[in-house]
């Protein structure tokens, strides 16, 4: 694995603290107590985010691994104690990161200077001037979109920033929501004021420049009622980080009536451990949506969860998942239906090719005072080869009689007939393959706004031949 | 010495939920193991207490498990070429069933299972699908009312090529039952052609039920073809009012469905004389499925 | 004597009012007819009239034999002989025709029927019926054509034995043949129990063996005509627009 070249490149001297704490947790050993005040100490944390930081760090020495799911244990948390640490200074080049990276970039057309951001070396992307205009027409609705540091500094939005930060995804949730909630570093702050219905997308593409960000960033967006919003995170072009973990969090707020789109396509670089957080809660009459698109990573774990605790909440999750070689992608979602008449609905297609893993893993709950609930599940999953592997774990918790819940699974490979077919049109085997794959996808790309949906088939086509078009 | 009875999902999932798996402590085993092999007959076994049976070779076993407090083991050995088929009804108080089935070239396996009430049952059955175009059929229908609690696992392991398994599961919750059904469909490396279909509907009538279903399909396999579906909830309502207005009250209607659900595996069990033991434990005496087949 | 009366009925869907202070009367032992040009609520009312509780009542009461049955439960009405043959008969799953029918006329006459005298009833009905025997033991409707469904209803009919059938569009979607075929089914319901009819129809082959007594046309959810059975004769030559526009 290329991940063990790259440790090698880090600075030895920086792993002297490892023994001075808590000897005893090997995972905790490196991230103490000392090094969380630096970190509040050089981002001018407010005192009660300082403590924050610190509780959370004791749960995260505190809480096991996650028994389930795929492995953990290739994670080199070292790594990610040399990133953290404040004062250290990312000692890599463009020519440590990887030739598949590299290759990558090259294929989907990336300037270089923006290759080099989403690589995480090198100068800073100014990508101020691209987003000038979107930053003025947002403004001049009254929605506020700001990085979730300076967010919380602002005596506008300070309050509301300790209300609601980590209140939904809670550190003691798992291991890696207290690990973020002690080194959590950068992110977005979105408030959409009530009645306003933003109708370009924002995109946090342009916001991941800040050290740390896009690593451990922390994602808080509060819908009031009657507004709209439509949020695009990351992007297609594979984003590395030599620590090899991503422990993002995201806390989505939305309000009476109100409806927001969560999108991502992720494509991070394949020595990633993603493991991410993502939540949602959904007042009476509103609506979240996700849209999603997991390409990248070593290990995925990823199921955004959807609370529904106002009458005639409704959550709709699309997703797909695209596991290749050495990637093992936990991913699909939770739905919990907390109130009278709510409804949810989950469509997913996962892939698995040259020796990948893909699991769909979903919880869809059902209270007891969620009467006239509704709830569908559909998930497909294709087998490209005999070598990977294709599982689905659903579950279901139901505890009224009214509700519906229906659940249908399919899973299958590709019809020799369908390939048959196109060949008999003209196409070579590998591309009716690919253009096969990309249809199967449609449940996602239809979703995505134009370009976006291109990149993603573009994804997909690179995947299939290695090549695009 | 008291064991620990353990019946587990086959690929451990969220801990919140729940699922994951169920212990039981057990007294001490005293049954012995009993062998039933070339039997040209129906073999019927009334189980009211501890047991462990081994079936061989092709032939029907039907038990009637009716104990207070039981541990039941049960492996079926289905050699190449053969045709097993058990029959188990469960209407006891407390009791634990292990179940595990084998299947080689060329094997079937008919499995109809039917809980009717219990206090505590809890039932794991694993079956090997080792031989090439084996089969595994099952029906599984369960009625649980009171403060009963049922909890169900079945693990299909396919490796033999062509091997085809199929799950029918049909059921009604009323009153504070609580039910989980764990079902997995897994597809091994090497088992081209193979297919599994597996389905449950669920009929919940009280809002004190608590319904958990987790269906698993895990697949190693590309040449294979998987599916499985769930349906849980209440009755339809268009269907309500068909059947209400034809003069059938509400309460009846759910009485109807719910032997209709149960009728649909009932009828599997392909013996007059366990079908009418069925339907008077479901209150019908005059039995209409008895009568109608006659 | 008066056997259904309809009072100013107002009802509709959800927040959609669809028929608007409809009255309208069934003597015992009459033939009725409901004309009217698609979504007039023709459908409404027999739904309505049935008890169907997707339609809400917003106005008006329903009488059957003089009890006001405005706010009873479908089988509450069944029971009391009214009878509604569905557009699209619902399917279920898992219960034979046989075994629900012989529930639905235990329920309705609230007596036991012992299962020989119950087969010999459904085997004559599905003779009148020219329905295969094989259907008694069918799934309730599930995999049933069009026609099939239809003739299904009337067997239901003609072994329940009501005081009223609503027939909503029960020739829809028949061939000449079938139609022939429901029509005795109906024929052979009249003679038996002398029981009235009230038929929803946008078409008039179905009563060419009837004697009508009374015609009403719906448009737009109000009653907009009444007379014989002249004006069946009529709409058959000029079609529904004299009595659309007003």
């Amino acid at each position: 694995m290329k991940q063990k070249t790259q440790v090698a490149d880090i600075d030895r001297s920086l792993y002297d603290f490892r023994y001075e704490e808590d000897a005893t947790d090997l995972l905790a050993s490196g991230i103490t107590p000392e090094i969380i005040r630096e970190i509040s100490e050089e981002k001018g944390d407010p005192d009660w985010m300082r403590d924050f930081r610190l509780h959370s760090l004791e749960i995260f020495a505190k809480s096991e691994m996650p028994p389930w799911g795929p492995s953990v244990e290739g994670l080199d948390l070292d790594n990610i104690v040399t990133y953290i640490r404040p004062k250290s200074r990312m000692n890599t080049d463009w020519n440590n990161v990887p030739e598949n990276i590299k290759e990558t970039f090259e294929r989907l057309g990336i300037p270089q200077a923006e290759r080099e951001s989403l690589a995480g070396v090198g100068a800073q992307y100014d990508s101020e001037l691209v987003y000038h205009n979107v930053r003025k027409e947002v403004a001049e609705s009254g929605v506020v979109y700001t990085d979730l540091e300076s967010a919380m500094h602002d005596p506008r939005y300070a309050e509301m920033i300790r209300t609601h930060f980590m209140k939904l995804v809670p550190p003691t949730d798992h291991k890696f929501a207290a690990l973020h909630g002690a080194v959590w570093s950068g992110g977005s702050f979105v408030y959409v004021p009530a009645g306003v219905r933003l109708e370009i997308p924002l995109q946090s593409y342009f916001r991941l420049n800040a050290k740390g960000a896009g690593q451990f960033e922390h994602t808080l967006i509060i819908v009031e009622d009657d507004a709209y919003l439509h949020f695009i995170e990351g992007c297609s072009a594979p984003k590395y980080y030599e620590a090899g973990l991503h422990a993002g969090c995201v806390e989505l707020y939305v309000g009476k009536r109100a409806t927001l789109r969560y999108s991502t396509i992720e494509n991070w670089s394949k020595n990633m451990y993603n493991l991410n957080t993502k939540r949602a809660v959904v007042a009476e009459g509103g609506r979240i949506e996700w849209v999603s698109g997991s390409f990248g990573s070593h290990v995925s774990y990823l199921y955004p969860m959807s609370i529904l605790n106002g009458r005639g909440a409704h959550a709709e999750f699309t997703g797909i998942t695209f596991a290749g070689a050495g990637q093992n992608l936990d991913t699909g979602a939770k739905i919990v239906h907390n109130a009278p008449e709510t409804s949810s609905h989950i469509d997913t297609k996962s892939i698995s090719k040259g020796g990948g893993i893909s699991t769909f893993r979903s919880a869809v709950t059902v209270a007891e005072k969620a009467v006239g609930s509704r709830s569908s599940v559909s998930c497909e999953s294709l087998m490209l080869d005999s070598i990977s592997r294709s599982d689905t774990v659903p579950a279901m918790d139901i505890r009224t009689d009214k509700a519906d819940i229906g659940h249908e699974a399919k899973i299958g490979r590709i019809s020799d007939d369908a390939v048959f077919y196109l060949m008999s049109r003209g196409l070579d085997e590998q591309s009716a393959r690919a253009m096969i794959v990309s249809g199967f996808a449609d449940n996602v790309s239809k979703e995505l706004p134009l370009e976006y949906a291109m990149e993603m088939n573009n994804l997909i086509r690179l995947e299939m031949t290695g090549s695009i078009g | 010495m008291a064991t620990t009875f353990r019946s587990q999902l086959s690929v451990p999932t969220f801990r919140w939920l729940g699922v994951n798996g169920t212990e039981r402590i057990l007294p001490a085993q005293q049954s012995e193991n009993v062998t039933i092999s070339g039997q040209t007959d129906t073999v019927r076994l009334d189980v009211s207490e501890d047991a462990a049976y081994m079936v061989t070779g092709g032939q029907t076993v039907i038990m009637d498990i009716h104990a207070a407090q039981a541990y039941l083991q049960t492996h079926l050995q289905a050699d190449a070429g053969e045709k097993i088929r058990l029959v188990q009804l469960f209407h006891g108080e407390t009791v634990c069933s292990r179940l595990t089935v084998d299947l080689d070239d060329l094997a079937e396996v008919e499995l109809v299972q039917i809980y009717l009430r219990g206090s505590d049952t809890v039932s794991d059955t694993e079956v090997h699908m080792n031989g090439r175009k084996s089969a595994f059929t099952s029906h599984i229908g369960y009625l649980q009312d009171e403060e009963s609690h049922l909890d169900i696992n079945l693990n299909v392991i396919q490796c033999g090529k062509k091997s085809v398994s199929d799950i029918d599961v049909r059921g009604v919750l009323r009153d504070c039952a609580q039910k989980i059904f764990r079902g997995t469909i897994d597809f091994q490396k090497g088992a081209s052609g193979a297919s599994g279909a597996e389905r449950e509907d669920v009929l919940l009538t009280d809002e004190t039920v608590v319904n958990k279903t987790v269906p698993v399909i895990l697949c190693a396999e590309e040449d294979v073809s998987g599916t499985h579906g769930a349906t849980i909830g209440q009755l339809d309502a268009p269907a309500v009012f068909y059947l209400q207005s034809r003069g059938i009250p509400e309460s009846e209607i759910r009485e109807l469905i719910a032997r209709t659900k149960l009728g649909g595996v009932i009828r599997h069990i392909c013996d007059a004389e366990t079908e009418r033991t069925v339907w008077r434990l479901l209150g019908r005496e005059d039995a209409d499925a008895t009568e109608s087949e006659s | 004597m008066e056997l259904l009366r309809i009072e100013h009925l107002s009802a509709g869907i959800e927040d959609k009012e669809l028929l608007h202070s409809v009255s309208l009367t069934v003597g015992s032992g009459e033939t009725h007819v409901l004309m009217g040009p698609n979504g007039a609520g023709k459908s409404t009312l027999g739904y309505t009239v049935m008890g169907s509780p997707e339609y809400h009542v917003t106005g008006g009461k329903i009488f059957f034999e003089g009890a006001d049955i405005t706010d009873e439960s479908a089988d509450r009405r069944a029971k009391r002989g009214i009878f509604l043959s569905f557009q699209n008969p619902i399917e279920i799953p898992g219960l034979s025709l046989s075994d629900f029918l012989r529930n639905a006329l235990e329920q309705v006459t609230g007596r036991r029927i012992k299962l020989w005298d119950f087969k010999k009833q459904l085997r004559d009905a599905m003779d009148v019926l020219q329905m295969d025997p094989v259907y008694a033991e069918r799934e309730l409707n599930v995999g049933f054509s069009g026609g099939e469904k239809k003739k299904a209803e009337i067997l239901q009919l003609l072994m329940l034995k009501p005081k009223l059938a609503i027939l909503d569009e029960t020739d829809s979607g028949l061939d000449v043949d079938a139609v022939r075929t429901v029509s005795a089914g109906i024929a052979a319901y009249r003679a038996k129990c002398g029981g009235s009819l009230l038929i929803i129809t946008h078409n008039t082959k179905i009563l060419e063996a009837l004697d009508v007594d009374r015609t009403h046309i719906i448009a737009d959810g109000r009653i907009t005509a009444e007379g014989g059975a002249e004006l069946i004769t009529e709409i058959n030559r000029c079609g529904f627009e004299k009595y659309t526009e007003n």
